[in-house]
């Protein structure tokens, strides 16, 4: 377990990073600090967290909100799947742990590690599963804190940090140009379902379907 | 913190908890069907693309100024954090214009 917790290291100061800056938008939104840490061990999932937030702060409506993070979790079942033999490994507390902590940070970590090295198991991601869990709430709560004692954020541009966030996850989740036209036709349908008076929850969901069929339709032969 | 804070909270525990759960049970079978592990797989970059659409349609071109900041910083950093503080600089910047 010691050796996933000293590998995930690097990548937990970057969450951590990226957790104080949640923690601020999210105090921003209205949440407490023991709210934050609340939401942080509770869902843990900080792009699904950011998605939730920013549509709960722009829309003010929790169904649509939840529905946008929980959209943005669909990922988590390959993710899920693919650790599953190691997760099978652990005592069932322990494995429920590693369940809620597997996220897209650690996963391909503790594959590769098992590629490299057999010995590498449940351990080693449980290890890396508590680091980030021990980082993503630390963070979050220090960043909510930050956030409240801060006043007038406004100044600071924090009205347009939730979409600079996703502008650079969509960069991370950027597969090549096949994603062109889906992405063009799910960006303009958006807006002009937006434009059209849609509720955004409705609009973003429909927006994003439309971009699967989009795929569906023109990259046919290349799977 | 109100009553939605909460519920909001319960909501996307619940929904993450369940799609964790189905991924443990299912996963592996649902990504053998290639319809579904193509639709996991191009969904959340969709959604993405959607939620920025939906952002840039409610502001106005300090917005839009600031979006091709931040996806300029993006593409040349693929930093979270830099392309964050590039967008809120720059939106901060042309909003004094706009």
């Amino acid at each position: 377990m010691r050796s996933g917790l000293v590998a995930i290291l690097p990548l937990a100061l970057g969450v951590a990073t990226y957790g104080l800056a949640f923690g601020i938008l999210a105090s921003d939104a209205g949440f407490s600090a023991e709210g934050i840490g609340i939401m942080a061990l509770a869902v843990f999932a900080g792009s699904s967290q950011i998605a939730a937030v920013d549509q709960f702060l722009s829309t003010g409506t929790v169904l649509g909100a939840a529905l946008a993070g929980a959209a943005l979790n669909l990922r988590y079942i390959g993710i899920v799947a693919s650790v599953v033999p190691l997760l099978q490994e652990l005592p069932w507390p322990a494995r429920i742990i590693a369940l809620q902590g597997a996220t897209d940070e650690n996963f391909g970590l503790a594959l590769a590690a098992r590629k490299a090295d057999a010995a590498v198991g449940g351990r080693f991601l449980l290890g890396t599963c508590l680091g980030l869990m021990a980082a993503w709430c630390l963070s979050t709560v220090a960043g909510g804190l930050l956030g409240r004692a801060v006043s007038d954020l406004d100044r600071f541009g924090i009205g347009f940090a939730f979409t600079a966030a996703f502008i650079a996850m969509a960069r991370a989740l950027w597969p090549g140009r096949r994603a062109l036209l889906p992405w063009a036709v799910t960006f303009a349908l958006t807006i002009i379902l937006m434009n059209l008076g849609l509720p955004p929850a409705a609009a973003l969901i429909l927006g994003a379907l439309a971009g699967v069929g989009a795929d569906f339709l023109v990259n046919e032969d290349e799977r | 913190m109100s009553a939605d804070h909460w519920l909001l909270i319960a909501l996307l525990s619940a929904s993450t908890l369940g799609l964790r759960a189905v991924g443990y049970l299912a996963g592996a079978a649902m990504m053998k069907s290639r319809f579904w592990a193509r639709v996991l797989e191009v969904f959340p970059g969709c959604l993405v693309t959607a939620i920025v659409a939906s952002a840039l349609a409610q502001g106005g071109p300090a917005d839009i100024i600031a979006a091709a900041v931040a996806l300029a910083t993006a593409t040349l950093s693929r930093s979270i954090i830099l392309t964050m503080l590039g967008g809120m600089a720059a939106f901060v910047a042309a909003s004094t214009v706009f």
